[in-house]
Parts: structure tokens; sequence; C-alpha cells
């Protein structure tokens, strides 16, 4: 009988179990999707946002444009009782920093504490916003000068190490440095007892990767932070008919995992020998856009109008590809 | 409390018992009524496609597949080789492999313990595909932002005597084993039909991003209780065999007009090019008008001339000249 009732429940649990990964926001815009048990991903205000809950309070990667910041402090806060006290920023884009502000002064920082009392650490002031040096020299300005963001925006800590780690929640976190990807200031964060990977503009499964030739992206840096996000998701072997390994939450759509990311790393590989070819073949960048390089890949991640064409994409690729071999020679 | 209320209590209470036995074996009757058993072990047959499924299609063959230009522009970069890379040496094809593929598999229920109800058929995996799990008690698709599976998700519902499953979910992969390229966009709808000993599954392939139009393959397989098919696939561990390919450095893949296979087929078999590289047209009868007048066969079979297996195992006849 008991062994009955325990199987109904098991049952009732395993019936729940889509509810529980997909719990409400209460706005049909903003999306709330369980990633693992502590760990959520918020999609549809703009870039998407990386959630880690837990008794220390709330570590956030990416805060989204700020268009949806009050929606997204409601649903976080329907997530835990716990404070922000973290936002790591991948880059400077403002889909992924506009809410900087906003989620900051909802939270409440470990180390910006006026006091400690007895009853522990007082903690007083908005959350850290942690990111590369690169992204406070983007989001800020010299002194006199218009800064294209207000300094409570601005990140409060940041680093030009190749990694800062920190052990928040019981779990190690590592805000590793990727240079020249995306950007000259990504970083990917990986939450080690979760699992999860979150790699911001450097995986988008929407787009061909938006690779800022102007801000220190370049083609072979993208496919670099891409084989380190390869090396450190580990797949479901040998076992690999169960469901499990390293998610890896990317800057826009869906959540990954390592065979998702290959197929990306190898779709943008290929483009990149496409166009390198090309380009030693002597062809310029209007016949190499007219050869359509992305083909085969173009209907699933190009985009002929938006801030970030196939058309910019491939430009791109040539433009860091020729810069790499005037240097060469 | 007064005898009288009591008396009520125990009748509200023999009632609500009663009730719920009637509703209960009402529900299980109901449940076991509806399905057909798909279950047990399902061989192939392999008369159907027997290339395709067996020894493998030629390298450069697109014959009566929907695709589109964008997926033929990929399926020309494909290489083989490109399965040695250690990160996707143990990656499954899609679920569609099951009608795609040359294995049989094992079909089961999971049980509901109290109602009795089918909670989910399992379609068992073979050596390079995941078990298919069918969700029969009407929970809904994952949302849009979810990880896409080797298993991808699927619902089923029962129409009559059929078993019609919904797939979404499922990781990009191929239509066919020589890089024609299937996306994470596409579906599956699939008819389990089953007559006596035979089952015979109708998919219905739609991929937005490379299929013009369903992809439509349908398979029979037979009832062997003896078949041994495991209900799971084997374990596997990826070794670096090509040092070349281990790193990420190098992802193998054909330029653009540099695959050498390209007229492979209208060699050896005399089909025009513009056949090999198929699209919808080639998958309808009609499409045969459009050759004849210009095919002319070649002198003598060269390859699969008895099938694939030499002919050995069945009633193949072999291939003379011009069959």
């Amino acid at each position: 009988m008991n062994k009955s009732i325990g199987a109904f429940l098991a049952v009732l649990i395993l019936s729940a179990w889509p509810a529980l990964a997909q719990p409400d926001s209460g706005d049909p815009e903003l999306e709330v999707v369980q990633v693992v048990p502590n760990f959520y991903m918020l999609a549809g205000a703009g870039g998407n946002i990386a959630v880690q809950t837990g008794p220390d309070g709330v570590v956030l990667v990416n805060v989204g444009s700020g268009k949806m910041s009050g929606k997204v402090i409601a649903a976080i806060q329907k997530l835990t009782p716990q404070p922000i006290r973290y936002i790591i920023n991948t880059s400077a884009d403002r889909d992924n920093v506009g809410g900087n502000a906003a989620l900051s002064k909802a939270g409440q920082s470990f180390t910006q504490a006026t006091n400690a009392g007895p009853g522990g650490i007082a903690a007083v002031g908005p959350a850290t916003i942690l990111a590369t040096d690169m992204v406070l020299t983007r989001m800020s300005a010299p002194a006199g000068k218009q800064a294209p963001y207000p300094s409570d925006a601005w990140p409060t800590e940041s680093f030009s190490l190749k990694e800062k780690k920190m052990y928040v929640n019981q779990e190690g976190i590592q805000a590793i440095y990727q240079p020249a990807a995306h950007s000259d200031g990504d970083v990917m964060v990986f939450f080690r007892r979760s699992d999860v990977l979150v790699a911001g503009d450097i995986l988008d499964t929407t787009h061909f990767p938006k690779i800022e030739v102007d801000q220190g992206g370049t083609i072979q840096g993208e496919i670099d932070a891409l084989n380190r996000m390869v090396e450190i998701a580990i797949p479901s072997i040998p076992l690999v008919w169960q469901r499990g390994g390293t998610l890896i939450i990317p800057g826009h759509g869906r959540i990954c995992d390592q065979a998702d990311l290959v197929e990306y790393r190898d779709m943008v590989t290929v483009i990149r020998d496409v166009v390198r070819d090309m380009i030693r073949r002597g062809m310029t960048l209007q016949q190499i856009q007219a050869a359509n390089p992305t083909a085969g890949f173009r209907g699933r991640y190009g985009a002929d109008s938006g801030d970030w064409t196939t058309g910019m994409f491939v430009e791109a690729i040539y433009r860091t590809l020729t810069v790499t071999k005037s240097s060469r020679n | 409390m007064q005898p009288k209320e009591l008396s009520k209590a125990v009748s509200a209470l023999v009632l609500t018992l009663v009730l719920t036995l009637l509703i209960g074996s009402a529900l299980t009757q109901a449940a076991l009524a509806q399905t057909m058993d798909l279950a047990g072990q399902w061989a192939p047959r392999a008369h159907q496609d027997y290339q395709d499924r067996g020894g493998g299609p030629d390298p450069v063959d697109y014959t009566a597949i929907p695709l589109n230009a964008e997926a033929r522009a990929r399926a020309l970069s494909y290489t083989a080789s490109i399965i040695s890379m250690p990160e996707r040496q143990c990656l499954y094809y899609p679920p569609f492999y099951v009608v795609l593929g040359p294995q049989g598999f094992k079909i089961w229920a999971d049980f509901d313990p109290v109602t009795g109800t089918v909670l989910a058929w399992k379609v068992g995996a073979a050596i390079d595909r995941a078990v298919i799990t069918v969700w029969m008690d009407g929970r809904p698709h994952p949302s849009k932002y979810a990880p896409h599976t080797l298993d991808g998700f699927t619902t089923g519902v029962w129409e009559g005597d059929v078993l019609t499953t919904y797939t979404t979910h499922m990781k990009a992969g191929y239509f066919r084993r020589n890089g024609v390229p299937s996306s994470d966009e596409a579906t599956m709808t699939a008819h389990f039909m089953r007559h006596g000993n035979s089952l015979t599954i109708s998919v219905h392939l739609e991929d937005p991003i490379y299929l013009t139009e369903p992809y439509v393959i349908s398979r029979t397989n037979q009832l062997d209780p003896a078949a041994n098919l495991p209900p799971t696939p084997a374990p596997c561990m990826p070794e670096p065999e090509v040092p070349r390919l281990a790193g990420g450095g190098v992802v193998p893949h054909f330029l653009p007009g540099k695959n050498p296979f390209v007229d492979e087929m209208t060699k050896r078999y005399h089909i025009p090019e513009e056949t090999v590289m198929g699209g919808a047209e080639t998958m309808y009868p009609e499409y045969r008008k459009k050759l004849k007048d210009n095919y002319v066969a070649p002198d003598k079979c060269v390859r699969y001339c008895c099938g694939w297996g030499g002919g050995s195992g069945g009633n193949l006849g072999c291939i003379v000249r011009g069959q």
C-alpha cells in the first residue's frame, strides 16, 4: 500500500515537472525558465538574464535592456526573498547592461556595508556590479565628458585579470575573460556546482555572432571563445541517452548544451574558412558578399534587417581576417 | 456524536468510497480500452530503402528529399570526416532516425500505478538514437527557450487505433546520412499503426529552415519477441583518433564547389546532376516522366546489384542490365 502511494506521488511529481520548470513571471513578455533547481533564465527583457539563487542572495549575469527592469525585479522577487547581491556584466551591450542601475539599487551589496552589527553583515549599498575594465571604460567617460550611461549603472568592481572568482550560495563562480571575441571586454561566467555556463553574446542562437570589430571583436577571438566553452562544457557521456551535462545560457535565444555549442562553433568556423578562402583568391568584400559565403546557415542565423545583418557579419570576418593578413605580411 | 449523526456520516463515507471505486474503475477501463497495445520488439524489414538504411546513401544523393537551396549548400559542404571530431563521436541522430535507420526497436509503456493509465509510451533506442518518450498525459510542450535534446519532446494522442505523436525540441541533425541537414526548428508528426504483427510508422517531417514541403517516410517493422533489442543504446566514450581534429582548430568540410563526389551518381548511374541535387519535384512519380526520354541506363550494374548484403538474405532479384 505504501509503495503504491509512493509510486502515485512520484507520478504526480513527474507530471508536475513542466510546471516546476516554467515558473510564471506574471508577464507574458517576460518568460522565466528554470535551468536547474536553483538557477533560472529570464528571457524577453533584452538579452537573457541568468539568475542564481540561494541563502546568500541572488547573483545575476546581465540585466536586460532596462526597459522592463520593474518586471524583472518582480519576477526575481517571486523566485526568492533574498536580495540581489551581485550583477555580472558579460559585455557593455545595452541589451545586457541597460538594467544595471535599477537592479543594482533593488539589491544589497556584500561589500559596501556601512557597518556590521551583531547580526552579521548590515548590507545597505546597492548590489555590486562586476565586469572587465573594458566594460567600465565603454560605459563611463573621462571627467567633463558625457558618459553613455549614468554613473550608477557603471561597474563598481572591475578587473583586468584572466579570471575573477567568488564563492556564493555554496558554489564556485568563475568570470572568465575572453579577449577579442564579441568585443574586447567579454566574460563567460561558469557556475561550477550548478554546472551552468553563461555565455553572454559570444553565443546567440538567434543570429550569427555579433562581432563588434570597432570594439575589439575578431572572428578568431570569437572562435577561440567558443572553443573555450566547448572545453569547459561536459556532455552526458558515456550514458549519452540520459539527459544531463553542462547547460549553457546564451546571450539571446534558447538554453543549450555542449552539442548545440559544437554546432554553433562549427558553423562559425566553416564560414570563417569560406571567407578566408575567398580572400586568398583575391576577392573583394563586395564580391564575397555577392558570393553568399554563409550559404547553408543563412536561413537559420541570418538577417537582412535589424541591428546585426548577415552582411555585417561577413564584413566583420573580412575586416578582421584582412587586418590579420596585413599584420602578418 | 449522536447515533443519527454517526449513521449519516458512515453513509456519506460509504457513498464516497463506492463512488470513488466506480469512477476509478470506469477511468481504468476507459484508459485500458482506448489504446492499441504497441508493446513488443519490432524488428526492421530492410526491404524499404535498403541502401539508405543499410550500406548508406551515395555521398551526394539528395534525390526524393524536398530540400531547399540552403540545405543543398550545406549538404555539399558535408564530409563524413566530421564524425571523427571527439565532440561529435557520441552524438545521436534525431528521433526521426527511427524510420531512417536500419535498426529495430523495443516499445513499452510506463503506467500510472493506481489507474493503469499509460503515462508514456517509450520507443527504445538504437545505437545512435535516443529513447523517444511519448507523453500521453496531456502535458504541454516546453518553452521555446527550453533546451533541445537528443530525444526531443514528444506528446501523443490516440486517433482510433492509430497513435499520433508530435515531436519538437529536437537537435539539429541530418535527414540523410550523407549530410542533408535538419535544423533544430524541425518538427515530426508520426503515426504508429499496428496491424497484427506488423507496425507501420508514417513520419511527416517539417523544417522551415531546410525543407520546402513536408518530407514523408513510412516504414514497417515486424513483431519479433526473440529480437533481444536493448531499450537503451550502448554507452559511448569519445577518443581523439585524428589529432588535428582534437581541440576545435579544424572542422572538416568541403569549400563551395569543391565536393569531389558531386558527379558520382551521374557517372555511376547516369542520373542527371539536376536530379541528384534533389528537391520536392524529385519526390513524386511524375518526375520520372521528365527523365524517361533522356535517360540511358548504364551498360551494367556496378554496385548493390543484389542488395547491399549481396542478395544472400532475401528474395531481391539481382539487377541485370537496365532493370
